[in-house]
């Protein structure tokens, strides 16, 4: 499962307590309620009135806590390019990371992505593995080196990225999560 | 703002073609509810591109663009068939202003105030899904990828016969990423935040039919205050906002029930229940596997309800039989396709079913049913105090002898639980785990059911001052 996606914004949607906000709308919704009371009382069927009426003002507080959360995320994420609202969203390496990348690989460029199984990390690797596919996505992932101009590395450290993919190209970027090794011989369409 | 007015322009295209359709049924003139027939156009709008386009792929005929031409062309023809259809829908959407110029001028500030606390909560969900990324993990990896492969004509065959993209659920049906490509496919570029545009109509069309809905046992400003209890509850908003396909299959789940509602009280039913029935069930199916189980009870409980409850029952049977037959060669051709490449199936990739044992699966539904009442319909950061009012509705349905209502709606949640929990058990993971992972949103997919059920129910108003109100416009 997911680890950290979304837990940023979960949060921001969590976060929001009792406020303010909940007196202000319990406020109004409770003026509506006795209003609608006052006017119709001979008319309603009392025991129905108030189950939907104890519905209604159960909700309140759960309705307000996620607005709140929903207000500032709005305010956070306003007039932010798409890049930018995935620094948000996600963790620094991976955004740096996702900008090298596009700045890096043209569209027409392929990539092949390996993942070390027996890093520590492992648990998320599938999931930034995913990621990194759909973030790459329409620049075309091969399923073998050979066919690739650029190959993208999760969690490898850089003695292990020397010994297993020191030949096959030039190492551009490294992180201990994130790496990218950019081919010898590109076939056509790569860009220089 | 270029790229806002596309989805615009793209949605409005979708209504149109779902219009036009209609239209062609409506030769007598606009009949039937306003509010419903937009909700009609709409889905059935979103069936036709959905299923069209993805045919289309199929067979490598598509450039995706052609449809917008083909589109256009249909709905220029329909409108030169039935320009007495779309001249009444035209004067009804003047009256709809007229209608709420009046209304503000007229009605009590309450009134107002819910109407203008409404459109603030609304306007936060449509200002969230327009300027954030899809943020959920299916929503991404799910459903976007397929619609981003999709805007760059990368999707075709060979995407579902590669295992690299065995995480996309490839088996999943198609309608959500193909709508989402349309949506943004004028645009050069893909962007999720246009894509999430389709969840902004949808939760609009859902607000309208359960406000329509609610319209029909409550008065304005009663109705009002229900809507907002009921549509902001924290597992439909968190659902419209994610970018999760459940939130369009709750759509599609409302507008079928609420149909359902009007037509078993149709003495003789009009031809628009079955351009409304083949929609929403073709849209079921193709919007989430679990759409195909809802569009078994909805007609399993639907026969059951005509055979039990209403007198003329053949001609009712015929419209509903029909329908869901209609659909399902709709659909079929998506199962075949899946069958016949083998796309794995994500719930039991990689394990035999039958290894789950007896005794196993007895505790895997324990946990799991524990798991659900406990965590999730009964948390009131979940859903509400929907789940609380549910057992007294149902006491009061039943001391009221109201038996008709708590079999139909009743009858098809509990049906649809009790599937979910079967699929929960019989799969080889910690029942807990994923229940808590998914169940809140296959909880609001279905709850239209129960929604409808509670609302019919909990109406207060003595009939004759409901009879008078109802009578009232908007």
């Amino acid at each position: 499962m997911d680890t950290y996606t979304a837990n940023t914004i979960n949060q921001m949607l969590e976060q929001a307590h009792l406020n303010p906000g909940v007196i202000i709308l319990s406020g109004i919704i409770i003026a509506v309620i006795v209003y609608y009371y006052i006017l119709y009382r001979d008319n309603i069927d009392k025991v129905k009135y108030t189950l939907i009426c104890l519905f209604i003002i159960f909700n309140i507080p759960a309705i307000t806590s996620l607005f709140t959360g929903i207000i500032k995320v709005n305010t956070t994420f306003r007039g932010k390019s798409y890049l930018q609202s995935i620094d948000i969203l996600e963790t620094k390496d991976l955004y740096l990371f996702y900008s090298l990348l596009n700045k890096e690989i043209s569209t027409t460029s392929t990539f092949f992505v390996a993942v070390n199984e027996e890093c520590e990390n492992n648990e998320n690797n599938e999931s930034y593995l995913h990621r990194i596919i759909y973030f790459l996505t329409p620049r075309k992932m091969v399923k073998s080196v050979q066919q690739a101009d650029y190959i993208i590395l999760i969690g490898y450290s850089r003695p292990e990225i020397f010994k297993l993919f020191s030949h096959t190209g030039e190492l551009i970027y490294y992180s201990p999560l994130f790496s990218l090794i950019k081919r010898h011989s590109q076939p056509k369409g790569a860009r220089a | 703002m270029t790229d806002f007015l596309i989805g615009f322009f793209n949605m409005l295209l979708i209504v149109l073609a779902g219009f036009s359709l209609a239209s062609w049924w409506l030769k007598d003139g606009l009949k039937i509810d306003k509010t419903l027939l937009f909700a009609l156009s709409w889905v059935s709008g979103c069936v036709i591109i959905a299923i069209t386009q993805f045919y289309l792929m199929l067979s490598g005929l598509l450039n995706i663009s052609i449809i917008h031409g083909v589109l256009l062309l249909l709905i220029v023809i329909s409108l030169y068939n039935n320009k007495t259809v779309y001249w009444a829908a035209m004067i009804e959407i003047k009256q709809y202003i007229l209608t709420f110029r009046n209304f503000l001028r007229l009605h009590n500030s309450l009134q107002i105030i819910l109407c203008v606390l409404i459109l603030f909560f609304g306007f936060q969900i449509l200002v969230f899904n327009a300027i954030t990324p899809v943020w959920s993990y299916d929503g991404w990896l799910i459903w976007t990828i397929k619609a981003k492969l999709l805007h760059y004509n990368f999707l075709d065959i060979d995407f579902f016969k590669n295992k690299i993209y065995d995480f996309a659920k490839l088996d999943y049906p198609m309608l959500v990423p193909v709508l989402q490509a349309f949506i943004t496919k004028l645009s050069p570029d893909f962007d999720e935040r246009l894509a999430k545009f389709f969840f902004n109509m949808c939760f609009i069309i859902f607000g309208l039919i359960l406000y329509n809905f609610i319209r029909n046992f409550f008065d304005r400003l009663f109705s009002l205050l229900l809507l907002f209890a009921i549509l902001f509850s924290p597992f439909i908003v968190l659902n419209f906002i994610s970018g999760y396909a459940d939130a369009v299959l709750a759509k599609f789940y409302l507008f079928t029930i609420v149909v359902f509602y009007r037509f078993f009280n149709e003495k003789s039913p009009g031809l628009y229940y079955y351009i409304a029935f083949v929609t929403g069930f073709a849209g079921l199916m193709f919007s989430k596997n679990e759409g195909s189980i809802y569009v078994v009870g909805l007609v399993l409980f639907s026969l059951l309800y005509i055979r039990f409850y209403i007198d003329r029952k053949s001609q009712h049977i015929k419209y509903i039989i029909l329908s869901a037959v209609v659909a399902f060669l709709l659909y079929l051709p998506w199962v075949v396709f899946i069958k016949h490449f083998n796309i794995a199936n994500e719930v039991i990739s990689g394990t035999n079913i039958s290894l789950v044992s007896f005794t196993v699966f007895l505790s895997h539904f324990y946990m799991a049913a524990k798991t659900l009442i406990v965590n999730v319909m009964f948390d009131p950061q979940v859903s509400g105090a929907l789940f609380y009012l549910l057992p007294i509705t149902i006491y009061l349905a039943i001391q009221k002898n109201e038996f008709k209502n708590i079999f139909f709606f009743c009858g098809i949640f509990f049906f649809n639980l009790l599937l979910l929990l079967f699929v929960y058990a019989l799969t080889p993971f910690d029942p807990a785990l994923h229940v808590v992972s998914s169940a809140n949103r296959v909880l609001m997919s279905m709850s239209p059911a129960i929604i409808c059920f509670m609302i019919m129910t909990l109406s207060f108003r003595n009939n004759e001052l409901s009879e008078i109100e109802t009578a009232e416009t908007c």
